[in-house]
């Protein structure tokens, strides 16, 4: 006894829901991912009151030192990271209640770079191209209470899962 | 079972009567068992599967098919958002074990330990980085190695200048890093 025709199409029905909709079963939605970028901000602060230098900010010492050779201490103050919707500003307060306003402009394209506006305190704004997972340090004018130099420096991490 | 017996007799004996039509019942019986009914014939079976068959048709008509095949689909549907949406991002933890009872409650005489954050419940998006090493649970915002920007990584867009100092930001080239450095300020054009 053969299926009858409105079995056979219920089935098909039934098969090509199935096939369509499984994909979008198997992987979870990665949308919300994608709109946003994560920025780090570091605060360091360097002083001639010590000659104490965090060995992950040799390089900046030595390339700081270059042109104000009275700076001998190189710490770290703050860190902070987030993720930012990308086109939205966000202020990352670091110390001294100094201010460092952050967009994201476009995120990582084929190549994993970014466009970031980065308004310093004191400065005006900075915007720039940039690959992923490296700080690029701007140095301040500002002056905490101890005369303490402000350096920050901030990095994007969209990388692209390999 | 006895008991109905014995109240039958009893009332034999009062209705001496009844005993002839009782054993005719008997009798009845009897010839019910001894001979069988004759069996519907091929084509009585025939007639009647016909009629299922037109009565099945007719209450399974295309549209419902078709309906019931919709139905189907849109429940499959239904299904696969429901699974999207546990799989988000947003969704919040897992429930405790123990039917999500309260920190320190006694679960089937056993004394339950203070649930602990552990390090993929927290995530810290800021702190002072002197207090790193006190840290018990996450990790810090910023960890690892710090690798900074070389010439080649960086493309300046603009440089804009500070509406209230009047400074702005000079790219330094070093040998092994790059950074922004203020500018000196200019002074904003005076009115005559």
């Amino acid at each position: 006894m053969s299926p009858r025709p409105h079995v056979l199409v219920f089935m098909f029905c039934m098969g090509m829901a199935l096939v369509l909709l499984a994909p979008l079963a198997a992987a979870p939605p990665k949308g919300a991912k994608k709109d946003t970028v994560e920025v780090a901000v570091i605060a360091i602060l360097a002083t001639d009151r010590h000659n104490q230098i965090n060995p992950k900010l040799d390089c900046i010492a030595r390339q700081v030192r270059k042109t104000r050779k009275e700076l001998t201490g190189f710490q770290l103050a703050t860190m902070t990271s987030q993720p930012l919707p990308i086109g939205v500003s966000h202020v990352f307060e670091v110390v001294g209640n100094q201010k460092v306003g952050v967009t994201v402009l476009r995120g990582a394209d084929e190549k994993d770079r970014v466009q970031v506006k980065v308004a310093p305190p004191g400065m005006g704004e900075i915007t720039y191209d940039t690959c992923c997972g490296k700080f690029l340090p701007i140095v301040t004018e500002f002056r905490t209470k101890d005369k303490e130099l402000l350096i920050i420096a901030v990095c994007v991490r969209p990388c692209h899962e390999k | 079972m006895s008991a109905d017996r014995e109240s039958l007799e009893a009332w034999l004996r009062e209705h001496p009567e009844a005993r002839d039509d009782l054993a005719d019942l008997l009798r009845l019986r009897e010839l019910y068992q001894s001979a069988c009914p004759p069996e519907p014939d091929e084509a009585a079976w025939n007639a009647v599967r016909l009629h299922l068959g037109e009565a099945l048709g007719r209450g399974r008509s295309p549209r419902r098919w078709w309906a019931l095949a919709a139905g189907t689909a849109a429940a499959a549907l239904l299904a696969v958002l429901l699974m999207r949406s546990a799989w988000s991002p947003f969704r919040l933890s897992p429930p405790l074990q123990g039917g999500g009872k309260a920190e320190g409650e006694t679960v089937q005489g056993v004394k339950r330990p203070f649930p602990v954050a552990e390090p993929e419940d927290v995530t810290i998006v800021s702190m002072d980085a002197r207090d790193v090493a006190a840290l018990v649970v996450g990790e810090p915002p910023v960890g690892g190695d710090l690798q900074f920007a070389r010439p080649e990584d960086i493309r300046v867009i603009r440089c804009e200048r500070c509406p209230h100092s009047g400074r702005s930001a000079r790219l330094e080239q070093g040998d092994e890093v790059l950074m922004f450095v203020t500018a000196a300020a200019i002074a904003p054009p005076e009115d005559d």
